[in-house]
């Protein structure tokens, strides 16, 4: 079984003139756990928009199960990288997850609503803080909540760009943890340019840089980068730290 | 207190009194939130435009105010996010753009300065009418219907507007369509504290009660209890010193919002655990 949830073909993007993305070719099928790293200004975020269609690729072919993506991203969950919510805005942490439910216009949140609310709070480990207000929880605390909002409307692929941002190291393997429980049910795509936060769980790694080096399955693990980061780097990697990725071709 | 009542032009007062709070306590709540207060000063003032408008028509300004408001109100919405103009930039274009227009429509009409204007620009909660009571009361309506109807698409956008987009909130057309709310309380507020000074009962009854709750609908109650409150008592302190209605209920918001923050018990919503 591998049904096919993203596919990408020699996408380009160009922002204020600047080249961003060049001939990405990417799929994701279900069940994969795929980890997109790459320097900052890489394009990872850029490449999540493209995907959730919040960015039109200059050219290429987008599809997100088998649709344009602003018609396929409502099976997607996305934890973005910044939080740019306003601390005070009276909203408690239940509320905030419970618009993940949003299911159009003039569609009450229902009972069922309210139960996946409290469901994806269990799964993360929040449930005990529902009704906390939202500016009070610790970085950590809100990366879970968010996680919460990502997964509560049950998608079939869900985003993650920089999860591991603000959450210290011990907290991370627990992180991580989730992450694979969740990928049991969904497909998982995370992007982070921290090539030491890509752990042992991770299935498949892809490098960024404008373009996509994809290594398909990790029968190696972390090696050659640098081609992705025009630079020498020291791999970091959690569990078995002598593995090499293939070249890039 | 009592021997006010009296008056019916008190009555009609305190009813506007009542009627600025509810506007103000809703939509002022999004004001406050979605932090998009000087965009509610920008459409304020261009609503001097629909005012004038109003005297060359020789009609209720009030009237015309209501579509020229919320077509200001659209145009800052608009140019702020389909141009590289930016959104400060658009409120200031609109809000002096709307003013001259209201110049400009007032001079063509009688070439001096009408002797009520004054009352638009600084507010006049004594001298409201019953028509335009009447006009607040149906404005107070919409406004409500329309938040019963959207709020889980208000407070989605205001909260993460991004997000909004992502789960299938139409973001943009209901971001305009809190802006068209905001110009109808700004029209349901020009009689009562003049297009100068509206932007006050906008933000301070919320500002106060946002210290007392973090539950949304609480925050407009509280928010409308307060503005009844401190208008009454504006309204009161201007009848019994013979002062500018419009002034005597901004300061006395002001001096509430000192107090009750100067006041205010150890925040509840502050205390980080990690």
């Amino acid at each position: 079984m591998s049904g096919e949830i993203v596919r990408l073909r020699d996408v380009w993007v160009h922002l204020d003139g600047i080249r961003v993305l060049e001939g990405i070719d990417l799929d994701v099928n279900q069940s994969d756990f795929l980890a997109v790293i790459g320097p900052n200004g890489g394009g990872k975020t850029t490449l999540l928009k493209v995907v959730l269609g919040l960015l039109e690729p200059d050219s290429g072919e987008v599809k997100v199960f088998g649709k344009k993506p602003c018609d396929g991203r409502f099976l997607i969950g996305y934890l973005p990288q910044h939080r740019s919510f306003d601390p005070n805005f009276p909203i408690s942490v239940f509320e905030v997850v419970l618009m993940g439910r949003y299911r159009g216009l003039f569609k009450n949140y229902s009972s069922e609503d309210e139960e996946a609310v409290v469901e994806s709070l269990e799964a993360v480990g929040m449930l005990s803080l529902k009704s906390r207000q939202i500016g009070s929880l610790s970085g950590g605390q809100l990366q879970r909540v968010f996680v919460a909002r990502a997964i509560v409307r049950e998608p079939d692929l869900l985003l993650l760009d920089e999860p591991m941002s603000g959450i210290d190291p011990e907290a991370q393997k627990s992180f991580y943890e989730l992450l694979q429980e969740l990928n049991e049910k969904m497909a998982i795509v995370l992007v982070t340019h921290d090539i030491a936060a890509v752990s042992t769980y991770v299935e498949t790694i892809a490098c960024l840089n404008r373009r996509l080096f994809y290594h398909g399955p990790t029968e190696g693990g972390l090696g050659k980068l640098e081609d992705a980061y025009k630079c020498p780097i020291e791999i970091l990697a959690h569990g078995t730290p002598h593995r090499v990725l293939k070249e890039h071709y | 207190m009592i021997e006010m009542l009296q008056y019916e032009f008190m009555r009609n007062a305190l009813m506007a009194a009542i009627l600025v709070s509810i506007a103000c306590g809703i939509v002022g709540t999004y004001v406050v939130i979605k932090r998009i207060v000087f965009i509610s000063g920008g459409i304020s003032h261009a609503a001097f435009g629909g005012v004038g408008l109003g005297y060359l028509l020789a009609i209720n300004p009030i009237l015309t105010a209501i579509p020229f408001t919320i077509l200001s109100a659209l145009a800052i919405g608009i140019i702020s996010k389909k141009t590289k103009a930016g959104e400060d930039s658009a409120i200031g274009i609109i809000w002096a753009g709307g003013m001259a227009l209201g110049i400009l429509f007032i001079d063509l009409k009688t070439g001096y300065t009408p002797p009520d204007l004054f009352s638009y620009l600084f507010g006049s909660i004594l001298t409201v009418p019953t028509t335009d009571l009447l006009l607040m009361l149906a404005l107070d309506a919409a406004i409500i219907t329309t938040v019963a109807l959207f709020h889980r698409e208000f407070s989605a956008i205001s909260f993460d507007e991004e997000f909004s987009t992502i789960i299938g909130v139409p973001t943009r057309r209901l971001y305009l369509l809190l802006l068209a709310l905001i110009a109808l309380s700004v029209v349901v507020l020009i009689r009562v504290v003049g297009i100068i000074l509206i932007i006050a009962l906008l933000t301070i009854p919320t500002t106060i009660s946002i210290q007392y709750t973090n539950r949304l609908k609480k925050l407009m109650l509280l928010s409308t209890l307060t503005g009844i409150a401190t208008t009454t008592a504006g309204l009161y302190l201007s009848y019994l010193f013979d002062l500018a209605s419009g002034a005597s209920i901004v300061l006395v918001l002001i001096a509430v919002l000192i107090l009750s923050t100067l006041l205010k018990p150890k925040p509840h919503s502050t205390t980080k655990t990690t």
